[in-house]
């Protein structure tokens, strides 16, 4: 029995009800509830719709991935589920629906950390064996840092190797996809934020995003190191001297700012496409600063991880990406589709568990796996 | 099935013959500043049936609409703030509004929660057909479900097994489109201001009479975790016999969850308490000499109604021992004094008001 082990991973963290089967590391299907996907676009998360939506969902989505990889529920070997953290009724819905299979199915129970799924979801191959780390090619990329940015969370990790994860850096206060919602929400341009405003600052004028982007010439006076642009807003905790994030004190600089310019100017208009061009560059060069001085702290390390869903904004991406690419060490984004939360991540990450052989067997240690909300890597 | 070249001389041909097949309840597959669209009259019933018989399969997945303008939009969906401030500031454009529906067009065009996502592209050949037309029409992308978007006809074509292209009426041909993305969605039904106001008015009448028990002037974030630590030694016996609750009010970024974090240092939690907009509720163990229980941090700024609290367990954390903080209480504040009256609960109100870019001011009535 030398095949790699299939395994069904289950996410129910937040919005999504999501699951998808894996051959080894290689993702036969990947399901998104459409139901839920709707209800995060056209509804917010809202928690009991989020347990209604997933319970109603999570059995069809099951079948849906079984079918789309062509395996049936006998072949699986390995059920993972995504424990924590996130929305704790949420994560139950999850966690329960998992047990009941390993029970009925009798099945191999590997618990997950959802930031482990961040963490690894660029180690994913496509259905054919593609990615952009092969076979056997892992323990090339560590030690790494894992650069985890989304709704919930910013942080930085280092990763000596698998499993093996320390925090070194996170936010105080809130998460950078929280941000961009907060800084959407005094814009009055709807929810979620990081799409809108992404749009928003695509339109910005070229002479300004020129600058916050350091190219081009300045127009106005050479800004401040700790200042991302003409707005005056901030970059965030320049001088904390550690790792860690604060993007509170930037939405209420952009508060402030806002209404200022709103004296000042007749439409919103005037200003905003500059402005969230500005306030993406506060965000992005906050990271890049951070990651550069985990960067210095550890030059051992091999290559830098970036997950979450704030991955997909592209400002950030590129200015994370020029920096790790002007260090000389390699750098990994993954697919559009596993930025976001998926149990695609959480499949990879099981993989990677059942290698080192935790998971459960035994019904006592099943019974005592519990959803962690607040759960840390 | 028709199909039309689109050039500046044939504009208003093209428009009537679009019009005819609209009125028909037909489908037409025509150009935007994304992807090619598809078209039929949203408020006729046949007409969608029609377009989900094209579709294929929807799994509940609402359509949006295509509008020629605010009046139309105002006809279809309950326009709040955010939503006129997207129409007048950023419309025509690759951006889907999503607002609460008014039930008046055709059944499966709105979402299952009532909600309706509506466009204006950025093409004037398309706002004015539907301004002619006089009613909205469907903006779905024209791909059968989880076929590829279309930007050209040919990729259209090609894409599009020939029984559901027998479905199709009129094509409006105008060559390869720039490959933009589609457009971006955003919901404008979150926070609804209107939910918020009542709380705050009937607060600010309450207090003005009142004298406050405890104020600073803060103009830095140790002070205000400061004022929240200090808060909560003032109150230190109250969660003996009863849960003690913070109702944390004031904008934006004016240091609530700076506030929280004093409660929770004065209460010996060593762990980082982060701001809980994105998990609603979070959960921390204190343990002060023989005294223990939680500290619950709560954010109601996701929350659209007073259940999403109970489920996320608010209720049974009202026990004595227990410190909360609300965020944003003022939400909803019968809702939420009556249930912790109810439970034996004392409620402290937290003012924040910003004086200045630099100066708040915090005070705490009881």
């Amino acid at each position: 029995m030398n095949k790699e082990p299939l395994i069904l991973a289950i996410d129910t963290s937040c919005d999504d009800t999501s699951v998808a089967v894996l051959r080894g590391r290689c993702v036969l299907s990947s399901v998104v509830s459409s139901q839920t996907e709707l209800h995060k676009k056209w509804g917010g998360v809202v928690p009991d719709i989020a347990r209604r939506a997933h319970q109603e969902n999570i059995g069809h989505v099951y079948l849906e991935a079984l079918k789309r990889a062509r395996v049936t529920e006998a072949e699986l070997d390995f059920i993972a589920v995504t424990y924590g953290p996130g929305l704790a009724i949420a994560l139950e819905v999850g966690v329960n629906f998992a047990k009941e299979l390993v029970y009925r199915l009798k099945k191999k129970l590997v618990p997950i950390n959802h930031m482990e799924g961040h963490m690894l979801a660029s180690l994913i191959l496509n259905k054919n064996g593609k990615g952009s780390v092969g076979l056997s090619e892992e323990d090339s990329i560590f030690p790494a840092l894992g650069l985890l940015i989304s709704g919930n969370h910013t942080e930085i990790v280092l990763a000596k190797g698998l499993g093996d994860y320390e925090v070194i850096g996170e936010t105080v206060d809130d998460a950078a996809g929280e941000a961009f919602d907060k800084v959407a929400r005094m814009l009055d341009i709807g929810y979620p934020g990081g799409p809108i405003l992404t749009l928003l600052a695509g339109r910005a004028s070229k002479k300004w995003s020129d600058a916050v982007a350091g190219r081009g010439e300045r127009t106005d006076q050479k800004p401040l190191p700790e200042i991302a642009g003409r707005f005056g807003l901030p970059i965030p905790m320049m001088r904390s001297g550690d790792m860690n994030f604060s993007f509170s004190g930037l939405k209420t600089a952009c508060l402030y700012k806002m209404k200022d310019l709103r004296t000042r100017y007749t439409k919103d208009t005037d200003w905003s496409y500059d402005f969230a061009r500005e306030f993406i560059n506060a965000i992005s060069r906050s990271l890049s600063f951070k990651l550069k001085k985990a960067l210095k702290l550890h030059p051992e390390i091999k290559s830098v991880i970036i997950g979450g869903g704030v991955s997909n904004n592209i400002y950030i991406v590129r200015e994370i990406g020029a920096l790790v690419r002007s260090t000389g060490k390699r750098f990994f984004v993954p697919a559009l589709k596993y930025r976001s939360d998926n149990a695609g991540m959480i499949g990879i990450a099981a993989y990677y568990n059942i290698t080192r052989k935790k998971y459960w067997v035994e019904g006592e240690e099943i019974l005592a796996v519990d959803r962690k909300p607040m759960l840390h890597l | 099935m028709e199909r039309l070249k689109y050039d500046k001389d044939n504009h208003e041909i093209i428009k009537i013959k679009a019009l005819s097949v609209l009125k028909s309840g037909g489908l037409i597959v025509f150009p935007t500043e994304t992807c090619y669209g598809l078209g039929a009259d949203a408020t006729s019933q046949e007409a969608i049936d029609k377009l989900f018989l094209f579709k294929t399969r929807r799994e509940g997945k609402p359509l949006s609409i295509a509008v020629s303008d605010l009046d139309m939009a105002a006809k279809y969906v309950e326009i709040n703030e955010t939503a006129a401030n997207l129409y007048q500031n950023y419309l025509p454009g690759p951006i889907t509004v999503v607002s609460k529906g008014l039930g008046q067009v055709a059944r499966g065009v709105e979402s299952e929660y009532g909600t309706l996502g509506i466009r204006i592209p950025d093409y004037p050949l398309i706002t004015e057909i539907v301004k002619s037309f006089g009613k909205p029409i469907t903006a779905t992308s024209a791909n059968v479900s989880y076929l590829p978007k279309a930007y050209s006809i040919e990729a259209f074509l090609k894409d599009t097994p020939q029984k559901n292209l027998d479905l199709i009426d009129l094509i409006i041909d105008a060559d390869e489109l720039p490959h933009r993305e589609t457009s971006t969605v955003v919901d404008t039904t979150m926070n609804n201001l209107n939910i918020m106001r009542p709380g705050q008015i009937k607060l600010a009448a309450e207090l003005a009479d009142q004298k406050a028990v405890m104020s600073a002037q803060t103009t830095t974030d140790k002070q205000t975790v400061d004022f929240g630590g200090m808060n909560m030694l003032k109150y230190f016996d109250e969660p003996l016999d009863k849960p003690l609750v913070f109702f944390l009010m004031g904008e934006l970024g004016a240091g609530k969850t700076q506030f929280s974090k004093g409660v929770a240092q004065k209460l010996g939690i060593k762990e980082m308490v982060k701001s809980p907009t994105f998990t609603i509720l979070n959960e921390y163990n204190y343990e002060i000499g023989q005294r223990h229980g939680h500290f619950i941090h709560v954010d109601t700024w996701r929350v659209e109604n007073i259940k999403d609290l109970e489920s996320v367990g608010l209720n049974e954390y009202l026990i004595p021992g227990n410190i909360i903080s609300i965020e944003w209480a003022d939400k909803f504040l019968d809702d939420l004094r009556e249930k912790i009256v109810k439970a034996g609960g004392k409620i402290i109100n937290v003012v924040f008001t910003y004086l200045d870019e630099n100066t708040r001011s915090l005070e705490t009535y009881e």
